[in-house]
């Protein structure tokens, strides 16, 4: 490998993934994702949102991010867990698209449990780890319940919001002990 | 397979690792699994089931090549860190041909010259390994192995670029199944079927599930749901189409059904795909023949959130065989024909579910216990198979697993084979693709010949079992140039171009499974002589030898009666040798190289009483390209002299023609007149005396213009000189000029050049 990934942050970064996600079934073919624990560690930001508007825009290198306005509803792991804003790859502008498949998308109203990487450098790009497997959505009603896969190789389940969120808030509390 | 309706539960899952502990807890598995919870019911649009090409759809627009046959792609050089050999490269093009190979699909890639560019912004289509992160599409922890984005034209959904990029900088990447590392073939036969225009499927024996563990190689090229898929996108000519509608017991249309064609008569599952929002499917890309056709619900760990439009997924109906469960109706696929079903009602949701995630992989002639997790499966639940190749024996359930017993008889065909959970009330459930059968272990025996040319060219057979058409053949990790598949025991193929080693052999299978012979094949380089100036030397050594020839290198070793000289590799092929001390007499030469026959030349070299003789300068040091400047070389040794040679090549000591008007005056000088060169520079001059002994100075200069008398040689000896890297090539020499240029020898292993020295100078 290169110099480079011999760099601190680099090593961390392989190792978290390595180590944290890579387990068992190491991977997958688009995202390598572990269980709910594993999540936690691997991801930056933890919170629940509601996206608020969802804007594309072109980059000086031609490629198409999409820019969601979203309103923290839970803040639950990272130093600044309220996200104001994500940019991810994806969109379409003047009659040109980019789509990666397996990177989610999100539409206007939508409410999900966000489990974020850090940002790249340049693009601030962020990531929900595992891709859908870091985007857990909430389902509308009266009673909100979330959408959890809690490993890759397993059906999801639906289970009550509040439950879930102490589930996590939990997790982050005892990884931080 | 199950329907499922919104189900809620707290409970977790059956995961994969309990049903590993079950598979090892033999007979105790549901003391280990009733530990975890009841299977969870149901989520809006998920449940387990498999198979199903799909097509990226972006906000109801299809993505698609306006000319799928002729898509090219450019790798980018620099390759994966892990990859050393070039090996990674190849991967990657056996991955594109492994989609090319799909029958009915007339979609065809172009590589196009390798590029050093990392430039995925632009229109290329680049293949490329991001070791550092700098193309920002891995987000720390992101724990993305690799991606494919696509540009495409919103009006239409026309593909404008795609590339393909590997995370070289969290995963480690390999070709041989390093532990540890994500085989490239395999990533890359996914991320290609993305460039292709496909998306994620609900089947696990396809490339284009969406995960892969380390070590995984079996989707090094595509399934038949895959391949249906790509003739789907890039039909080759006019394929028979099946369409319907599938519709619930009110009438409303079901979306993200799957809709599955199984092939006749082996039940394999051909191909697949999920219906749209209207409930209406068409099946394209499979091939001319009879077919069943089933529909169930998708599920198990596979959900709308893995498809790129997150197409909505009906899951609250149940599985049925068109034509029904004891006699389904019998469909033929012609070509050109399109075949509408009409309308399939879906019976509702039955109470059991099941939510298989993984497929059991068995080779024909082997049986096992294949574990089907599920949910409220009602006593004297039965699973059957259906088809000649698979059967069921016992059947034991250990709370939420079923665990049959499952043979798969020898001779089956490779492919995805169903498992149907049916209750005691009738409902069927389908464990879609929950056995793969895959082919025999390819095994190599041994390879006739067993060495070979590196020039490449030679037919190899290859012996062994197993073997597929359509397979590669890796000599020490370069390709074959070609292979032709006689048998499933043999091989034929063509040598590449390679360096001379004793190298492994692999052959590896278009579906993924690969075989290596160590050490099995030696490219052997024996050398070849062209030229050997001087052809004789002083008995107390020190003579500088020249060798010139083929496959002369740092590896060669060079040995005068027996004993090893310093060489020095001076390029070009090249060597400059030392002599050792020898009694007078004439000795053989023998040149080895690594692993292969030697090349012996008798009496190649002759070692005599008088020293070297030894020029220490020249007057003048240029002359007219046109020739006729007359030179004085002065020295010692220099009375035998029978030929100056001017227009020398430096490095060789070949080349260039005798100089005119040779006069000797005494040991000390010796004149000659230059002839013509038919381009000015720099050159050698050697000097020959009777004996064969020789000495090449360099340093004379052809000018366009007649400068002559303009200054004099440098220090030129023969014998061991003082200072070896000296500008002026000082060599004690035999020059055996007329040698060189009148024995040359074939490039061919040749026995005995005659060391005539003294005939040959006269010559």
């Amino acid at each position: 490998m290169s110099l480079r990934r011999l760099l601190p942050v680099a090593a961390t970064a392989a190792t978290a993934v390595v180590l944290l996600l890579g387990r068992a079934v190491a991977g997958t073919q688009d995202a390598a994702v572990g269980g709910l624990p594993e999540l936690v560690a691997a991801a930056e930001r933890i919170c629940e949102v509601e996206v608020l508007e969802a804007v594309s825009a072109r980059l000086d290198d031609g490629t198409i991010e999409t820019r969601y306005s979203l309103r923290t509803l839970t803040p639950i792991k990272g130093v600044a867990a309220s996200v104001q804003e994500l940019r991810m790859p994806g969109g379409e502008v003047a009659g040109r698209g980019l789509v990666v498949p397996g990177v989610p998308r999100f539409a206007p109203g939508e409410r999900t449990v966000l489990f974020l990487t850090r940002a790249t450098e340049g693009k601030a790009w962020r990531l929900p780890v595992g891709l859908e497997r870091g985007t857990m959505r909430v389902l509308p009603g009266a009673q909100p319940r979330v959408l959890v896969q809690r490993a890759h190789d397993a059906a999801p389940e639906v289970v009550d919001r509040d439950t879930f969120v102490a589930e996590v808030l939990d997790e982050v509390a005892r990884q931080r002990r | 397979m199950t329907p499922s309706s919104p189900r809620s539960s707290t409970r977790s899952p059956v995961s994969g690792a309990d049903l590993a502990a079950a598979q090892a807890d033999g007979e105790r598995p549901a003391t280990h699994l009733l530990r975890r919870a009841l299977v969870a019911l149901a989520a809006l649009a998920l449940v387990a089931g498999l198979g199903a090409y799909v097509r990226i759809r972006v906000d109801g627009t299809t993505l698609y090549w306006q000319d799928p046959s002729g898509i090219s792609w450019r790798w980018s050089a620099a390759g994966s860190d892990d990859v050393e050999d070039g090996s990674d490269a190849l991967a990657v093009a056996r991955a594109f041909a492994s989609w090319e190979a799909a029958p009915g699909s007339r979609a065809a890639f172009f590589r196009e010259v390798d590029t050093l560019s990392r430039d995925w912004a632009g229109p290329t289509h680049l293949v490329l390994f991001d070791e550092d992160g700098s193309t920002g599409w891995f987000p720390p922890s992101a724990g993305v192995v690799a991606l494919t984005p696509l540009s495409y034209a919103t009006s239409d959904g026309r593909i404008l670029d795609a590339d393909v990029i590997f995370n070289g900088r969290d995963y480690a990447f390999s070709t041989d199944g390093t532990p540890g590392s994500f085989d490239i073939q395999d990533v890359a036969t996914h991320e290609i079927g993305h460039l292709l225009g496909l998306d994620h499927v609900p089947l696990p024996d396809a490339s284009l599930w969406p995960w892969v563990a380390a070590g995984e190689w079996r989707h090094r090229s595509p399934s038949s749901d895959d391949r249906a898929g790509a003739a789907a996108l890039a039909p080759r000519g006019d394929p028979g189409r099946l369409l319907g509608t599938v519709v619930d017991a009110q009438g409303t249309a079901i979306s993200g059904a799957r809709v599955s064609a199984l092939s006749l008569p082996d039940h394999t599952v051909a191909a697949s795909v999920l219906t749209r929002d209207d409930g209406r499917f068409t099946l394209r890309g499979v091939e001319p023949g009879d077919y069943l056709l089933h529909v169930a619900p998708v599920g198990g760990a596979f959900s709308a959130a893995n498809l790129t439009g997150n197409t909505p997924m009906r899951s609250d109906f149940g599985a049925f065989f068109f034509g029904g469960w004891a006699a389904p109706t019998l469909l033929t696929v012609s070509n050109g024909v399109l075949h509408d079903v009409g309308l399939l009602t879906a019976p509702p949701q039955p109470t059991l579910t099941e939510s298989l995630a993984t497929a059991r992989q068995l080779r024909p002639g082997e049986s096992d216990w294949v574990l089907v997790p599920v949910s409220g499966a009602p006593a004297g639940t039965t699973v059957e198979a259906r088809g000649p190749w698979l059967s069921i024996g016992a059947v034991q359930q250990y709370g939420n697993v079923l665990r049959c017993e499952t043979w798969v008889a020898a001779g089956a065909p490779p492919g995805a084979y169903d498992l149907y959970l049916r209750t005691p009330a009738g409902e069927l459930t389908v464990a879609g693709g929950a056995v793969e059968v895959i082919a025999p272990e390819p095994r190599l025996d041994a390879l006739q010949p067993y060495s070979g040319s590196p020039n490449g060219g030679e037919i190899v057979t290859l012996h062994g079992d197993g073997f597929q058409p359509d397979g590669w053949v890796l000599f020490g990790g370069v390709e074959a140039q070609a292979v032709e598949f006689i048998d499933v025991g043999t091989l034929r193929a063509t040598l590449p171009p390679a360096a001379p080693a004793q190298v492994d052999v692999t052959v590896l299978n278009p579906d993924g499974q690969e075989t290596r012979l160590a050490e099995a094949f030696r490219f052997t380089a024996t050398p070849t002589l062209d030229s050997l100036v001087p052809v004789a030397g002083q008995a107390t050594g020190g003579s500088r030898i020249l060798l010139q020839g083929a496959w002369l290198g740092a590896a060669t070793e060079v040995l005068l009666d027996g004993v090893p000289l310093a060489v020095e590799v001076l390029g070009g092929q090249v060597l400059r040798a030392t002599t050792p001390a020898h009694a007078p007499g004439a000795v053989t030469l023998e040149l080895r190289n690594p692993d292969s026959p030697p090349l012996v030349v008798p009496d190649a070299f002759t070692y005599v009483e008088a020293p070297d003789p030894v020029v220490t300068r020249f007057t003048p040091d240029r002359g007219s390209r046109r020739g006729g400047t007359r030179v004085a070389l002065r020295g010692d040794g220099l009375g035998g002299t029978v030929q100056v040679r001017f227009g020398v090549d430096s490095a060789s000591g070949t080349g260039g023609a005798p100089g005119s008007e040779l006069t000797v005056l005494g040991d000390g000088e010796v004149q000659a007149t230059t002839g013509g060169v038919s381009s000015p520079g720099s050159y050698g001059v050697l000097v020959t005396t009777a004996t064969g002994q020789g000495t090449l100075v360099t340093g004379f200069v052809y000018d366009e213009e007649n400068r002559a008398g303009a200054g004099c040689g440098g220090v030129i000896r023969g014998g061991a000189p003082p200072d070896p890297l000296s500008g002026l090539l000082e060599l004690a020499l035999l020059p055996a000029a007329w040698w060189l240029t009148r024995r040359r020898r074939p490039r061919t292993a040749v026995a005995g050049i005659p060391a005539d020295a003294s005939a040959a100078t006269r010559g």
